[in-house]
């Protein structure tokens, strides 16, 4: 609101001294168009953008399905059914939880048919994809794959995303429901507190997990409990559920601004109106040079800001 | 001893050198003995000497710029302050009085970063971009203009007391201090000089957010005091081109752009959850 107040006040204080203010000081004439013309870029982004997070397990791909999303009310999705895979992923961390040290991730990116395109995404380093570009997160950790099959030999794979690790690394547990199924909800925890990492040197997130998962779930029997080691089945109600392991799982962001080409080139219009205006007050000799040494030994009383008078003076 | 303590010891002996420059240039104003300004120009340097080898020791075991923790990023900020102060009393010896009013600032600042955690933590994947760095660099322009401008505005307004209330001759001591039109001046010029390089950071940091986390806005706390302040130059300088805002009111208004630029730099990310966190640690 006060950027918008702001912008309705130079813009009427433009339209009445145009004129003047071309002939009397264009650059600061510039600088202030370009103002307005960032607030507007602003307001433009505001109404079109787009930003939507999701998460994605090592081998996963994913199609136009988000975590969280946030977009302007004028956005208009170009994206289409991209399908957003995650290739391969390399999470270095420092010891005692000084963050990370490397995280690549190699991903593919592919929309409507049109050929994959494969790319390294870095922080820093975000994937361009039409006008998308694809961010990483600082959200990471484990994700359990299981396998259920049920008694008619229909398959249905699945991924438990346990929470942030090594944030969260005291609470790794996940509730979560098979589809179609008798069985109610589901528990699974695993114990990556202390193992299987001693965080006093550097580790790799990606390096291969064996832990036990305990699973909770009720049947006709009451509270069951069970501890499945990778490759472990067990017998439930509906059919057979087996553990195949653990996969590193990485948060991405995807943006989309329509008005970000033209923020910057405002930027730097307004940037350059303000060095122009200031370049002559602060640098030229002849300004310099009325900043008479005080080392002179002798009163100062220039008050002009001709740079003849104090010369003179 | 190892790097780190003597990296500690040498940033007390730049607070101790500091604090002497400033007791100097304050016995030059109170008692007039221009002499001492000669001590306050042998601390100063000394101290800026001093205070330099810990931020390159810390550079060189780091592997990275002082632009991590409060340690490397309060510390690496006075000393550009103190060095934009020094170097002006080069051109203008006269103004080292106002080393009075700068030195304060830059040891007691130079004290608290002194006092925080020394360790060296290695920086986060997201601080390995050029448009942090340039960032960090406009970041510390902005806070040394806004602060040698703080101390010409101070030094202004302590001269114009005196010779309101007619204790002190305007001859003398005096009148190798720049005249007040002159203060005034150069305070208005150092304000110019941080709106320039307060635009430049932001614009900066801006770029260096769309790059790293695919927004370069979020309204943040200090982000959005950042702003905050970055308008109150602007104000400043309105006022003074277009009203011709100078004198006592233009150096309150410089010492209030300061304090705001304190806070955000120095205050807001301890009482915030915010991503500026590196300074906090």
């Amino acid at each position: 609101m006060i950027l918008a107040l702001l912008s309705l006040s130079l813009l009427s204080c433009l339209a009445q001294n145009l004129s003047r203010w071309w002939r009397h000081a264009k650059p600061l004439l510039l600088f202030h168009i370009g103002l307005l013309g960032i607030a507007l870029s602003a307001l433009v982004s505001g109404l079109t953008y787009f930003h939507g997070a999701f998460q994605l397990a090592v081998e996963q791909s994913v199609q136009n399905r988000f975590v969280a999303t946030r977009q302007g009310p004028l956005y208009q999705d170009r994206l289409g059914d991209f399908e957003f895979s995650l290739i391969s992923s390399q999470v270095e961390l420092h010891e005692k939880d000084l963050g990370i040290a490397v995280d690549e991730h190699v991903v593919e990116i592919k929309r409507n048919g049109a050929a994959p395109v494969t790319e390294k995404l870095q922080f820093n380093k975000p994937v361009l994809y039409g006008h998308y570009r694809f961010y990483l997160a600082f959200t990471k950790g484990y994700a359990l794959e299981f396998h259920f099959t049920d008694e008619d030999g229909a398959e249905r794979p699945g991924i438990i995303f346990l929470p942030r690790y090594p944030e969260s690394r005291e609470g790794q547990s996940r509730t979560f429901r098979i589809p179609g199924t008798s069985l109610g909800q589901l528990s699974a925890s695993v114990d990556l507190a202390t193992s299987p990492y001693s965080f006093d040197e550097r580790w790799n997130l990606t390096d291969p997990v064996s832990e036990p998962v305990t699973l909770s779930y009720h049947d006709d029997k009451g509270r069951q409990r069970a501890i499945m080691s990778p490759g472990e089945e067990i017998k439930l109600a509906d059919g057979l559920l087996r553990f195949e392991g653990y996969r590193t799982w990485h948060g991405f962001i995807v943006d989309y601004d329509p008005a970000r080409p033209f923020l910057a080139a405002f930027t730097a219009f307004a940037l350059a109106g303000l060095l122009w205006h200031f370049y002559p007050v602060l640098w030229s000799g002849s300004n310099r040079a009325k900043w008479q040494k005080s080392s002179e030994n002798r009163p100062v009383t220039a008050s002009s800001n001709s740079p003849r008078k104090a010369q003179e003076d | 001893m190892d790097a780190l303590q003597l990296e500690t010891a040498l940033s007390w002996l730049a607070v101790v050198l500091y604090v002497a420059a400033g007791f100097s240039a304050t016995v030059a104003l109170v008692f007039k003995k221009e002499s001492w300004l000669k001590w306050f120009s042998v601390f100063g340097w000394s101290g800026l000497v001093a205070h330099a080898v810990p931020i390159i020791m810390r550079w060189v075991i780091a592997g990275h710029g002082p632009y991590y923790r409060i340690h490397e990023v309060v510390g690496s900020d006075v000393w550009v302050g103190v060095a934009f102060f020094l170097v002006l009393t080069l051109r203008y010896p006269a103004l080292r009085v106002a080393g009075a009013f700068v030195m304060p600032v830059g040891f007691l600042l130079l004290a608290w970063a002194t006092l925080s955690d020394p360790v060296i933590r290695p920086l986060p994947p997201t601080f390995k971009s050029i448009w942090l760095i340039l960032h960090i660099v406009f970041a510390k322009l902005s806070i040394g203009s806004i602060l040698v401008a703080f101390g010409l505005s101070v030094l202004y307004l302590v001269r114009q007391r005196s010779l309101k209330t007619g204790t002190e001759k305007t001859t003398g001591f005096w009148e190798r201090v720049p005249s007040q039109e002159r203060l005034d001046d150069l305070s208005y010029r150092f304000v110019a000089f941080g709106f320039i390089f307060l635009g430049t950071m932001i614009v900066a940091g801006s770029i260096w957010a769309q790059e790293s986390w695919g927004r370069y806005w979020s309204w943040d706390p200090v982000e959005t005091w950042s702003l905050v302040a970055w308008f109150l130059y602007g104000l400043y300088l309105h006022l003074r081109i277009t009203y011709k805002f100078k004198g006592a009111r233009s150096a309150w208004m410089i010492i209030l752009i300061l304090v705001v630029s304190l806070i955000y730099h120095f205050g807001v990310p301890f009482i915030t959850n915010t991503i500026h966190e590196g300074t906090t640690l």
